[in-house]
């Protein structure tokens, strides 16, 4: 056939039947469509969490709060109490031995004052925690904890959190 | 033009625009789809934090649990036991990370970062056992996940 009818062949079209493909294709959006959830953005709050000493020693009973020895750990630390109403409120925040603080501003205020001194030798903090406690006001305190700047201008990341017990709230 | 030609005719929409049309959408959604959000529980109420730090990394190496406000444990919607799952995760996690340094060995510290997402309700008595076994297995590195939101001083 060749060469006998060139003109015929030229005027010859190729038409592709697109609908199949689009079909298909459209099957393939639906399940996108239908399979599409956005993640939310979130955020975190890194923290480098080592094992927690132990507060009291073996054969000793929980005692209060103001009573409870630091943990002998192998870095100086500053302890931070944070007691936990019934209903997982936060009932109060002490650091060290001091007197309650108000509020978490002033908790951020007096823990940047502690920390921030050119000498200080805190190099961790130990964050003591009521069980009830709930995780939004758990995040709350770390929140502030992960704000504080050393006297270097590093962020504080070395924590360590431990359970205080009911009894002791 | 006869009538009978007329009627012979056929209309032939022309479907290549269209068809370009739903690959570049197909294209989008193959793009933007995330298959790691597969493993977030959207069911629980993450707490607002003002300086939680948008997670902008990509996740690689991290092991993310869902804990509920009683302290069960969601796995890719299937409540499991929060002890024997780390436990497990560990000896995978221990596994991979003995490939590159064979003389890790159990206990010492997985290149793993723990990632732990609570609802805003859960007590700190119930995440605290979860944090514990995490430790005890040998991760140390962890991500507490929030939504971003006003700072606690500007409330």
């Amino acid at each position: 056939m060749r060469g006998r009818h060139p003109t015929r062949r030229s005027q010859q079209e190729v038409q592709l039947n697109l609908a199949a493909m689009l079909d298909m294709a459209f099957q393939l959006l639906a399940f996108f469509i239908l399979t599409f959830r956005p993640a939310p953005v979130e955020g975190y709050i890194a923290l480098r969490m080592p094992p927690a000493q132990p507060l009291t020693k073996p054969g000793q009973t929980a005692t209060q709060p103001t009573d409870v020895p630091i943990p002998t750990t192998s870095l100086p630390s500053v302890m931070v109490t944070v007691t936990s109403q019934p209903d997982g409120e936060i009932g109060s925040i002490r650091i060290e031995e001091g007197q309650p603080v108000a509020s978490l501003s002033e908790f951020e205020q007096q823990l940047s004052n502690l920390l921030s001194v050119p000498d200080a030798t805190f190099d961790q903090l130990v964050l003591q925690v009521g069980s009830r406690l709930h995780y939004e006001n758990l995040m709350r305190v770390l929140d502030v904890c992960s704000r504080i700047k050393f006297a270097s201008g590093e962020h504080l990341t070395k924590l360590s959190i431990v359970e205080l017990p009911d009894a002791g709230e | 033009m006869s009538a009978s030609a007329h009627l012979s005719e056929k209309a032939e929409p022309n479907l290549t625009p269209i068809l370009d049309m739903v690959f570049q959408l197909i294209t989008f959604f193959m793009l933007v789809v995330n298959f790691k959000s597969a493993s977030l529980d959207m069911s629980l109420k993450l707490p607002v934090v003002g300086s939680a730090m948008p997670s902008d990394s990509p996740d690689r190496d991290v092991l993310v649990l869902n804990i509920d406000q009683d302290g069960m444990l969601h796995v890719y919607g299937q409540v499991k036991d929060a002890a024997t799952y780390i436990a497990s995760e560990a000896q995978t996690a221990l596994r991979t990370a003995q490939l590159e340094n064979p003389d890790l060995k159990f206990g010492d510290e997985l290149p793993v970062t723990v990632v732990i997402r609570a609802d805003r309700a859960t007590p700190f008595r119930l995440l605290n056992q979860v944090i514990r076994a995490c430790q005890a297995s040998g991760f140390r590195k962890f991500q507490y996940r929030a939504m971003s939101g006003p700072s606690e001083a500007a409330r």
